[in-house]
């Protein structure tokens, strides 16, 4: 290896060391500002909280497990609302696909309910459904699954021309264009699809927790923030990146795993 | 002896709502048992046009496609659009998997199809790691694979740079010699047409009609390819014979 090489590795290296402390010394820096100014009383603990305060919930919270109950209910509606996003919004991308007459009747209503908020649609949910987990989840999936069918679909469409003509000198029925070339040449997009909506569904479920529920961290930062318990809100909100940091990684690895089964 | 296919009076429209394209009229040929046959005419004539309607993914206005009794027709496109997430193997494959047929034999047959035109080693390969040429070659075994009479190749060598080009239509030239297959192939190259063809279909501008049958008899050292071709004395003659009939009308 030339010197010029190592020297470049090095430089490289170095940057990256760099990037690193200073992410680091960001996170610290917050959390050590925020723990002396409310030590200082330059900010009221009572309404910031304290990252001491936060972690001394949580130790009490979870000497009790009421903290484990709350996030696994909030990780449990997260989950089940993702897989109805994703199947929902596969079969409806398959049948318009399938049938363009549909896909052309449908359009407008599709386009406006993917633009409405949904968070608009929560109260009426919950006099319809009631105040219960019907409600959370269909709030849920209400959020991610009209964009997921509208881009699914939109890819199924732009799948090579050439490609359907070659299935189909082969003898390949609709069938087969959408079993051997439609639904496996999409693996890539339906992943990136699953990558946003992990995080749309996890807003929809803390918005249907906000309205409908007895469980939750949704429920725990409404709760929190009623009582004027700010360490429950805070502590909450903490979980809260935790697990959708965690849930995105848990797709990205979910890609890592597929695409390198897939054309290399 | 009957004709393996004729075309009688075939004609096609494309309609828009802006209106009505006449795309073939007309149009009248056949081709033999072990042919090798190409069709030139000016780009957007309607050629690929003219071997969709013969293989049926589109149904003619007027006129009528006549194949042999129990003859099948295959079709290599332009591009070779094997599948990226398929390895060599199972791209092969899928024409038999979507008639849903499967077997020992099959493998064992992809296998001897592999080893035979040169892919051995790239079995369990993703199209991303074969050359050009390879990746030609795996197409026309895919299209192979369902067993065709008659082969229709759709400019299958356009895609290719120069050099792939003239190696990539000697390794077809081989391939359907040995499997002794009939070909028609569609080009716009008029030296590819002359260095492959028995037999030339000249194609008017569109609406295309049949405007001149042309013979190829051309005197080869050895046994004629594609590439020895057209270092013959004659292939000059030929090459400005039809380039004369296809600027003829301007």
């Amino acid at each position: 290896m030339s010197d010029r090489q190592l020297a470049f590795i090095r430089q490289a290296a170095r940057q990256k060391r760099i990037i690193l402390g200073l992410r680091l010394l960001i996170f610290v820096l917050f959390i050590a500002l925020w723990e002396i100014s409310t030590k200082l009383e330059w900010i009221d603990s009572f309404i910031f909280s304290s990252p001491s305060r936060i972690l001394f919930c949580f130790l009490e919270m979870a000497e009790s497990h009421t903290i484990f109950y709350h996030v696994g209910v909030t990780l449990g509606e997260t989950f089940f609302s993702f897989f109805l996003v994703i199947v929902i919004g596969i079969l409806l991308a398959v049948l318009l696909w399938w049938n363009e007459t549909v896909a052309r009747v449908l359009e407008p209503y599709l386009v406006v309910l993917n633009s409405l908020p949904k968070t608009a649609l929560a109260p009426v949910f919950i006099v319809w459904l009631g105040n219960n987990m019907k409600t959370i989840i269909v709030a849920a999936v209400s959020v991610a699954v009209f964009s997921t069918t509208i881009t699914l679909y939109n890819t199924f469409q732009e799948m090579d021309p050439g490609k359907i003509k070659m299935i189909r000198t082969l003898g390949g029925q609709k069938k087969d264009i959408l079993c051997k070339l439609i639904l496996p040449g999409n693996v890539p997009a339906i992943i990136s699809a699953m990558k946003v909506d992990i995080g749309l569904t996890l807003v929809g479920v803390i918005i249907g927790e906000f309205v409908a529920a007895k469980a939750g961290l949704g429920y725990l930062i409404i709760y929190g923030s009623q009582v004027f318990k700010l360490d429950y809100v805070l502590l909450s909100i903490v979980i809260l990146c935790l697990i959708s940091t965690g849930l995105y990684l848990l797709i990205s690895l979910l890609e890592k795993l597929c695409l390198k089964h897939y054309s290399v | 002896m009957k004709h393996l296919l004729e075309v009688n009076n075939l004609s096609y429209a494309y309609h828009t709502l802006q209106g009505e394209t006449l795309v073939l009229d007309h149009v009248n040929f056949s081709i033999e048992q072990g042919e090798f046959v190409a069709i030139v005419g000016p780009s957007g004539c309607g050629k690929s046009t003219l071997l969709s309607l013969i293989c049926h993914l589109l149904e003619p206005d007027s006129g009528e496609i006549v194949l042999g009794d129990h003859k099948k027709t295959g079709y290599m496109l332009q591009k070779d659009h094997l599948l990226e997430w398929r390895t060599t193997y199972k791209n092969i494959a899928l024409g038999p998997e979507i008639a849903c047929q499967s077997s020992l034999d099959l493998s064992q047959k992809i296998d001897t199809m592999l080893t035979n035109y040169q892919l051995d080693g790239f079995r369990n390969a993703k199209p991303n790691q074969l050359s050009g040429g390879m990746r030609q070659r795996a197409a026309l075994i895919r299209t192979l694979m369902t067993e065709p009479d008659l082969l229709l190749l759709d400019e299958p060598f356009s895609a290719l740079d120069y050099q792939t080009r003239l190696s990539v239509s000697d390794d077809v030239w081989d391939i359907l010699k040995h499997e002794k297959k009939t070909a028609l192939l569609i080009t716009h190259d008029i030296s590819e047409a002359i260095s492959m063809a028995d037999r030339i279909i000249i194609l008017s501008a569109r609406p295309a009609t049949v405007k001149k049958e042309i013979s190829v008899k051309l005197s080869c050292p050895g046994e004629r390819t594609p590439f020895l071709s057209r270092s013959s004395p004659e292939f000059k003659d030929y090459f400005n014979l039809v380039w004369k009939e296809l600027n003829h009308d301007e």
